[in-house]
């Protein structure tokens, strides 16, 4: 059987690199089950992630960001497309295509971080359990040894290592996001694919987990594909964006650059929609005592640019998924869909006038923290 | 304490004065239900209750005083004798004899009490044979008559129609009537987990196919498949065969509540975001099921069993009182209460009702104890 | 700003919880004002006592709490008086909501009629068997003395006012036929439905995607603008409260410790709470990946309140013996109140102008 798919990943610096990948879930309805439709979970999506870097993926609900990072671990099986990952041995192998049970191995080098801290953890096992069990069920070291690395790992996600004696119900949502994060580094994993790791976590304990994931980040050399819907979370912690609407990528750059100049209207609409935490930017209505909204004009464009709620993924529009809410949609926008294209070096769009349009983006006061 | 803004090479601990460790921090899954079980106070007695009943289990001839056989015509129909328990201002329990004296119209004997005989009780006393546990022959009893034999003299709870006593053949019926509970359980239990976790763990065509028998079997009418059965099975078989035969029959019916509550906990299981991470480590299948997934529904099997328990007793009960289960002579609660199917036993000879009490007390005591057991099964709250 | 009486006074509110365990002390002495016509913020995290606030002045809290202290005192605005208000005051000049019975007649003028409540999960307020339609009318009709059909028009131009399309058709669907911008519309439509002085809104659009939560936002100031009502907006999002709120209470362990207007909440903080916590949020305009401040150690759990301050475990200025004594007093800065011993001393030259 001769490969007929290009199974090599061409830079050198690229750790993951998922190409045309396709997640359907069936509909089915009636007594006898019959299939009506599939939801178009992830419906070709295709980037790359680089050794070191955070790439995040961002979407409202029903966008796929999920589902896509779910595929790239192989919690649950694409349609089509491939995975391509290399290895610590250099090899590079299609997780899509793998048989189930030469997954294992590579288990190892990828792990996920949750977003639920209570149900993340058994509730019926210790933190030693928790957190040891993928050195038992990978065999590595002895029951001492094991309790040294689970030590070790305690401690350098910022937890006392006399808590492995505990429950999780010990603990708070944060400390807990710690203990799955523990654990997710058990086997020294290259790539983590983070889920929504702070979006159930109190406020103030959401700049705790990001610091120890930019900590961590730097120490281990670590990978993340971080999964998100808060902007203002991702923008803190990423190098590179993309944008997924309806189970499709519609922007991929890097983050100073989505967040200054985006190429996509739908990018556009959300960074307007995200509310500022400074009352003198609000649009229209002013300071409450008066004072004008800074810099410009003093016209921020109205929040909510976008009527409608998001499309249903199993049934999208004809043509671009995203022109029944478009405000700059032309007739092209409604009979063919947009390509997936590079109109800058590594800035990827799907939109017919992404090089026409003058979007807004947020603007960054320089040295400002 | 780290200050806020402090950014350092090494992540700061996360402070926690470390304090003596709390129990609850350290609690097992365990503990942690026997703390909310012990809040339920009725479940505590209920509990007891049925503890009580398992004793009697175990020490039913030990508490039982006649031959549970022995029959004597003329004994028939006795009403309950009174204990007295001071003689004169002595604490010395006893009894009155009964003396029969033929009635001339009817040629029945007619027993009355006569306060002059007085029969004093006796702890330890010798009584008809039988083996304790069924290995140890002996043939010490709780109480007797001393100097007379039990079965002529002490009629605590009056006699059936036969002239058996009522107590002693109450303390035997408990012995299977609790015990059919427990082997039907049992049976049940290894179906039901077995079949509710194929069900719920593999899905798909086989979970479809499972279910799709467990609703034939319960849509099933079950007294006339009783009487089907009852009336299959051969009249001459012994106590031991019938007594097995009705436990399995028990069993294929009680299985499908089981297997609906394990499949339910498979089902909602697997979606466990920590069964998914046991994946992702690269756990066995196997290593999920033993070592995640029981463990969490342990907890509502045990409750589920405590509320099935009583739902056999009752069925057992039920069908030897319509004749369709245990027949004479075994002897169960059901088999006593069927010699009480007529107007007769109610209106001249009510204790033939009295097995009716245990019944019903046993019953309430489980479904209280399976009550508590259910709320305290998930204390982490899912 | 409006410089009317407040219509609604909350002071010195306490709630407590009383189950097996201990005393969980949910409310411990908040105190704040609600002005017609506009938004007073209260922002805090988990335990922080603001859902039960709100449901302490609808009178709506489940055993095992109930309100032990404090007042919640509701006024008739008389430059524009409202005949709901009239009708739960009957009479007198002022009622203090806490001394009335949850069930009682003036009670259930106030809800619904005066002050509505709109709460974060749409699916689970709204009855699955009842048609949107059908709980709109009931709201209205229990206030109201109209006829099923002219309740029924009502509620359909409700619908209609909070932006669902195709109301007429709308309003004869049940609950899980609509997205979750739409029930929360819906809900809020049923909120409105007899015009009340106060909305109570309980993490609006924390369930809803980013985009229709602006949608969400926008149609509140708008109906805000155009009824004139006011909004006790409660939520952890600080961009939220930057965005709706004109003044904010910043609420920690059951205590108001900081409350001010907006723009001196974000551009001069005083409690040190509210300093660490606009810090540590990751803000859109921030500059990325440099790590954030943060608050050490995490909110304590309600059995084990500290004593004194409750946030002094975790405060940069705590003052070892100041702090852990007794709470704070409330001190007056400018238009900003804070409760901290920082400012102790400021407070009594202020008192004493």
């Amino acid at each position: 059987m001769i490969a007929t798919k290009n199974t090599t990943i061409e830079r050198d610096d690229v750790l993951l690199e998922v190409r045309h990948l396709k997640k359907f879930f069936p509909v089915r309805r009636g007594v006898l089950r019959r299939l009506v439709g599939h939801v178009r979970a992830v419906d070709d999506v295709t980037f790359d992630v680089r050794a070191g870097e955070t790439l995040a993926l961002v979407g409202e609900s029903g966008c796929g960001k999920t589902t896509t990072a779910r595929c790239v671990l192989r919690a649950i099986a694409p349609n089509s497309g491939q995975i391509l990952f290399r290895t610590e041995a250099g090899q590079v192998v299609d997780v899509a295509a793998m048989a189930r049970h030469s997954l294992r191995p590579l288990r190892r080098e990828m792990q996920m971080i949750f977003q639920d801290p209570f149900s993340s953890l058994n509730p019926r096992m210790t933190l030693l359990d928790i957190v040891g069990e993928p050195l038992i069920v990978n065999g590595i070291g002895s029951r001492s040894e094991r309790i040294d690395r689970v030590a070790e790992l305690l401690r350098l996600v910022g937890l006392r290592p006399e808590y492995m004696r505990r429950f999780p119900h010990a603990f708070s949502g944060g400390q807990r996001q710690r203990i799955g994060i523990a654990r997710a580094l058990a086997l020294h994993p290259r790539l983590l694919v983070a889920d929504e790791p702070v979006s159930a976590l109190d406020v103030s304990v959401q700049a705790q987990i990001l610091n120890l994931m930019l900590d961590l980040q730097e120490r281990l050399g670590l990978t993340y594909l971080f999964v998100a819907h808060d902007l203002s979370v991702v923008k803190h912690i990423s190098d590179r964006v993309a944008v997924m609407y309806v189970g499709q990528m519609v922007e991929l750059t890097e983050a100073p650059r989505l967040f200054a100049t985006p190429k996509h209207p739908y990018t556009e609409a959300l960074l307007a929609s995200i509310p500022d935490p400074d009352p003198r930017r609000r649009p229209g209505r002013g300071g409450s005592d008066g004072a004008s909204p800074d810099g410009s004009s003093g016209e921020r464009p109205r929040r909510a640019v976008l009527s409608g709620e998001v499309a249903n993924p199993a049934a999208p529009p004809s043509g671009c998924y995203f022109h029944p809410r478009c405000p700059y949609v032309v007739d092209l926008c409604r009979n063919m869909a947009p390509s997936w294209n590079e109109i800058r070096p590594g800035h990827w769009v799907r939109c017919h006038r992404s090089e026409e349009l003058k979007l807004r983006g947020v603007e960054t006061p320089v040295g400002v923290n | 304490m780290a200050a806020i803004g402090e950014s350092s090479v090494s992540t700061p601990v996360v402070d926690e004065p470390p304090e003596a460790e709390d129990r609850i921090f350290v609690a097992t899954q365990w503990q942690l239900m026997w703390w909310r079980f012990r809040k339920h106070k009725l479940a505590i007695v209920s509990a007891i209750i049925v503890g009580f009943f398992y004793f009697v289990v175990l020490f039913a001839d030990f508490l039982a005083y006649a031959d549970p056989e022995a029959s004597e015509a003329q004994r028939g129909l006795i009403a309950p004798q009174g204990i007295y328990l001071f003689d004169g201002s002595e604490f010395r329990p006893h009894v009155y004899a009964l003396v029969g004296v033929r009635d001339p119209n009817t040629f029945k004997r007619v027993y009355t009490a006569d306060p002059n005989q007085r029969l004093p009780l006796a702890l330890f006393a010798k009584g008809y044979e039988y083996r304790f546990l069924g290995i140890i022959p002996t043939d010490v009893h709780l109480i007797g008559v001393e100097g007379r034999s039990a079965e002529e003299s002490l009629f605590l709870l009056g006699t059936d129609v036969q002239g058996r006593d009522l107590w002693s053949r109450l303390m035997v019926a408990t012995r299977i009537s609790m015990t059919i509970g427990l082997i039907c359980v049992a049976f049940s239990l290894f179906l039901g987990v077995l079949l509710g976790g194929i069900s719920g763990y593999v899905g798909g065509a086989v979970d479809n196919v499972i279910q799709r028998v467990i609703e034939v079997l319960r849509s099933i009418p079950t007294i006339p498949l009783w009487m089907g059965l009852a009336a299959a099975m051969p009249r001459d078989w012994d106590i031991l065969k019938v007594y097995f035969v009705i436990t399995i029959i028990l069993a294929l019916i009680i299985w499908t509540d089981l297997a609906r509550v394990v499949r339910g906990r498979f089902l909602s299981l697997r979606e466990e975001d920590f069964v998914m991470a046991a994946e992702l480590a690269g756990c066995s299948r196997a290593r999920i099921i033993f070592r995640h997934m029981v463990p969490s529904f342990l907890s509502h099997i045990i409750a589920a069993t405590s509320l099935a328990l009583p739902s056999i007793i009752i069925f057992e009960t039920s069908l030897s009182f319509l004749g369709l289960g245990l027949r004479p002579p075994a002897i169960s609660w059901g088999v006593l209460l069927q010699q009480a199917q007529n107007v007769q036993a109610v209106a001249i000879t009510p204790w033939l009702l009295l097995p009716a009490v245990p019944v019903i007390v046993v019953i309430l005591a489980y479904n209280f104890l399976g009550d508590g057991l259910r709320d305290a099964a998930d204390p982490y709250g899912a | 700003m409006d410089q009317a009486p407040p219509f609604l006074s909350v002071r010195d509110l306490k709630t407590y919880f009383y189950p097996d365990e201990g005393i969980v002390r949910a409310v411990d002495g908040v105190t704040f004002d609600i002005r017609r016509g506009a938004t007073l913020g209260i922002v805090g995290e988990s335990g922080c006592g603001k859902s039960v606030t709100a449901r302490s002045i609808l009178r709506i809290v489940e055993s095992p709490g109930r309100i032990v202290g404090g007042s919640i005192v509701l006024r008739q605005d008389i430059t524009r008086p409202d005949p709901d208000v009239q009708a739960a005051l009957d009479g007198r000049a002022e009622i203090d909501l806490t001394q009335v019975s949850p069930e009682g007649r003036e009670m259930r003028s106030v809800r619904g009629a005066v002050v509505s409540l709109v709460f974060q999960e749409p699916m689970s307020s709204f009855s699955p068997v009842h048609t949107v339609g059908n709980q709109i009318i009931e709201a209205i009709r229990l206030h109201r003395n109209v006829s099923k059909r002219e309740a029924r028009d009502r509620a359909i131009e409700l619908l209609r006012r909070v932006g669902i399309p195709r109301a007429e058709q709308r309003v004869d669907e049940y609950t899980f036929q609509l997205s979750g911008g739409l029930r929360q519309r819906a809900m809020i439509a049923m909120a409105l439905s007899c015009d009340p002085l106060l909305l109570i809104a309980d993490e609006p659009t924390t369930a809803l995607d980013v985009t229709t939560q602006a949608q969400i936002l926008d149609l509140l100031q708008e109906l805000q603008d155009q009824n004139g009502m006011a909004i006790m907006l409660i939520t952890h999002n600080l961009g939220v409260i930057a965005e709706m709120a004109d003044d904010v209470a910043v609420m920690y362990l059951g205590r108001v410790v900081e409350q001010g207007p907006v723009d001196d909440i974000f551009h001069a903080p005083k409690h040190p709470y509210t300093r660490a916590l606009l810090e540590s949020i990751p803000s859109i305009h921030s500059v990325p990946r440099v790590k954030l401040p943060t608050i050490t150690g995490s909110i304590p759990h309600p059995y084990n309140r500290p004593k004194g301050c409750p946030f002094h475990p975790r405060c940069v200025s705590y003052m070892r013996g100041v702090c852990e004594r007794d709470i704070p007093a409330l001190s007056t800065i400018g238009r900003q109140q804070v409760s901290c011993y920082l400012y102790e001393n400021t407070s009594v030259a202020a008192a004493g102008e």
